[in-house]
């Protein structure tokens, strides 16, 4: 027997173990037949073209792509109709679900409107069977990877980081079509072999073997557009009946979700709740249809005589049942998208990576001071990156809405409400773990050696406190602030509103002294100015709480919230500057030691605000 | 020679005080241009401006850099002082 040293050892044997019988088998299959190795190399060739898409899209961050997909995107029915054009430009609802991950994994989109695009595309793939069923046209869709790869590469090999981009972006989608082609290419056997009319069947039997029929037809095709094309195909040649032909295209519906969760393998987790989300909606889509599906053929009859189609025109019925069923399970679940997306993300957790783990703090790093110093800083920026994603959340608003020019309060005005959000969790998951790794970090760094990095350290630490600081304060602020989106006051929501976009433009102010690109040059004199306005807003705030519990528009007790609150909004922010003044702030500029002398203290900011007259 | 060299290096060293307050005072001398030139520009921009919270902000900003600037002269002239 053999005695393993511990479970590392077994995992790694298993592991090794699956890898080489996977070989084997797949080895097996490439020699039994050329239609399986034509399958698994699309596969392949698809999990490549995700995983360059991916490349892409990041390197697009904060680009050009950024703009356009935020234009595309920032309201639900914009969404609904980028899904549909979007689908129907490229004939494929898989192609868009697999490229929709690839922005949630890249962080350009949240999993809700990722969600609604998918609805859209639902819709938008329906147009395949009128295009079909109308004209008996459809894209070759490997007709466009050639040109795709050889322009992919070409954007590749330049200078420009948005070529490159681009580059990868077309070698992916060009990859997706050749890989869509090989699964099809492999499965046209299949295709050609199955004979519908052997399966005839009426009733609600037939209906079920139908839709499961569609499903497993789809799974075999890898694409829900060419199942259709077959059922329209079949239907006008009579090889199956009108009511039959129903239940496949609802079973292509379900069948369609399979390329979005092969797709979701190589994504991340938010990757796999889009496709979670994709087949839930399917799912539901068609139990509405299989449900109804007397109630449907009766609205077909009504819609195709309002429209002049031919009642024996059973193609084009066949794509107005298609288009029809996705239009009503689109009303049904919209206004359920945000609960859709909170329940995917509390059943669907990244097991792996559920708490999220420090990206600079290497052991190898401990031995050199300088770079310590700049792997602590730098995961400190990090972990505050991860405090902005949490405030955000906490005030109901988001990173790609306020770190844009628009105007904050419209912003504001734009997200009235604020969905729930479990901020202990967020804590747990996005602070807690870096947090501590870099606390253990210094400590041993300070251990190490004792030097001026040894000061350096102490600082970011003391920034790192800050950051606990301001989420504190932030999990204070939250039972209050959800509370008064709900409330009628219009005059609490009002102060609620401005507490809102106070955060929101000291997080934008701060992002701008983040980036390298807006270095000031009296970098921390400039904070004294932040600090002034955080004052001025705390004293305006309080006078103006205080005129509204005087004229009686919000209660004393509302008012008293209001205060307390204010002072944690006040902490927030404070501790916010003062974390960006260590860690924002080249310390190696020569005036730095100057400006430490001649910055403001708390007092003297305090005398300025009082003696301003134009704070009054 | 090497008396000459032995000279000057403690010439150096017993003047490294006073090097040191020169480098300070060169250090916010130079911070004092910049605040200068800095409050300038803002003060151009509030007499462009239109906007009257725009204004308030500008006007802030203004005042600050006022007690920023006061703050460095102080600092200069105590240095200047204690020598």
């Amino acid at each position: 027997m053999v005695i393993f040293q511990n479970k590392i050892d077994f995992l790694i044997m298993i592991r090794n173990s699956i890898l080489f019988l996977t070989v084997l088998l797949l080895s097996y299959g490439f020699w039994l037949s050329s239609n399986f190795k034509d399958i698994v190399a699309g596969v392949s060739i698809f999990l490549f073209g995700m995983i360059l898409l991916q490349q892409g899209f990041k390197s697009f961050t904060g680009g050009m792509l950024e703009k356009v997909l935020k234009a595309a995107t920032n309201s639900l029915t914009k969404r609904l109709c980028f899904g549909v054009v979007t689908t129907m430009m490229m004939q494929s609802s898989s192609l868009l679900s697999v490229l929709v991950i690839s922005f949630i994994s890249a962080g350009l989109l949240d999993l809700a409107a990722g969600i609604g695009i998918i609805f859209g595309a639902n819709l938008g793939t329906t147009t395949g069977a009128w295009l079909v069923a109308a004209f008996g046209l459809k894209v070759k869709i490997s007709a466009y990877a050639m040109p795709m790869l050889v322009f992919g590469v070409l954007f590749q090999i330049q200078k420009s980081r948005n070529l490159q981009g681009l580059g990868s972006i077309l070698l992916g989608v060009g990859f997706l079509f050749l890989g869509i082609h090989y699964m099809k290419e492999g499965f046209d056997a299949f295709k050609d072999t199955i004979t519908l009319s052997d399966y005839a069947m009426t009733g609600v039997y037939g209906l079920l073997v139908f839709a499961t029929l569609g499903v497993v037809m789809t799974v075999v095709i890898q694409s829900s557009g060419a199942a259709m094309v077959l059922i329209i195909t079949a239907l006008a040649a009579g090889q199956i009946s009108y009511e039959n032909s129903l239940a496949l295209a609802i079973g292509t519906n379900i069948g369609t979700t399979m390329t979005a969760i092969l797709g979701s393998l190589s994504a991340d987790i938010r990757g796999k709740r889009l496709a979670g989300a994709h087949l839930v909606f399917n799912l539901f889509t068609s139990m509405v249809a299989i449900l109804f599906i007397d109630q449907f053929i009766y609205s077909v009859d009504w819609v195709c005589k309002m429209v002049d189609i031919a009642a024996d025109d059973y193609t084009l019925k066949l794509a107005t049942f298609h288009t029809l069923f996705n239009v009503v399970g689109i009303i049904i679940m919209l206004p359920f998208i945000n609960l859709l997306a909170r329940t995917l993300e509390r059943v669907l957790i990244d097991k792996a990576g559920a708490v999220d783990k420090p990206k600079f703090l290497m052991d190898s790093a401990l031995e050199y001071p300088d770079t310590a110093v700049e792997a602590v800083r730098q995961e400190t920026v990090h972990l505050y990156d991860n405090v902005v994603h949490i405030i955000l959340k906490t005030i109901g608003l988001h990173r790609r809405d306020v770190f844009t020019n628009q105007s904050l309060t419209d912003i504001v005005k734009h997200y009235p409400k604020l969905p729930g959000y479990d901020l202990d969790d967020a804590y747990l998951t996005h602070f807690k773990g870096i947090y501590s790794a870099i606390i253990e970090f210094i400590s041993q760094a300070r251990f190490t050696w004792e030097m001026e990095q040894s000061g350096r350290l102490y600082w970011l630490r003391e920034a790192n406190l800050k950051l606990a600081e301001a989420l504190k304060g932030a999990k204070h602020l939250q039972k209050n602030l959800q509370k008064s989106s709900l409330s009628h006051n219009v005059y609490l929501k009002q102060e609620y509103d401005t507490v809102r976009y106070q955060i929101a433009a000291l997080l934008r102010d701060l992002e701008l002294a983040k980036s390298e690109e807006n270095i000031s040059e009296l970098p921390l004199l400039s904070q004294d100015m932040l600090k002034v306005q955080l004052k001025d807003q705390n004293k305006k705030m309080m006078e103006n709480i205080e005129i509204l519990i005087r004229e009686r528009k919000i209660s004393a007790e509302m008012g008293t919230s209001l205060m307390n609150d204010s002072a944690y909004v006040y902490d927030i922010q404070s501790n916010l500057i003062s974390m960006a003044g260590t860690v924002f702030v080249n310390h190696e500029i020569e005036s730095i030691g100057v400006e430490r002398e001649i910055m403001l203290t708390d007092q003297e900011l305090s005398e300025l605000v009082q003696s301003n007259p134009e704070s009054e | 020679m090497n008396k000459i060299k032995l000279l000057s290096k403690l010439q150096t060293f017993f003047d490294s005080d006073k090097a040191s307050t020169e480098a300070r005072v060169k250090g916010i001398e130079t911070v004092l241009i910049k605040l200068k030139a800095k409050q300038d520009k803002t003060r151009k921009k509030l007499v462009q401006c239109a906007n009257d919270d725009y204004k308030k902000v500008l006007s802030l900003e203004i005042e600050v850099m006022n007690a920023q600037i006061e703050k460095a002269e102080n600092f200069l002239k105590d240095i200047i002082d204690d020598n």
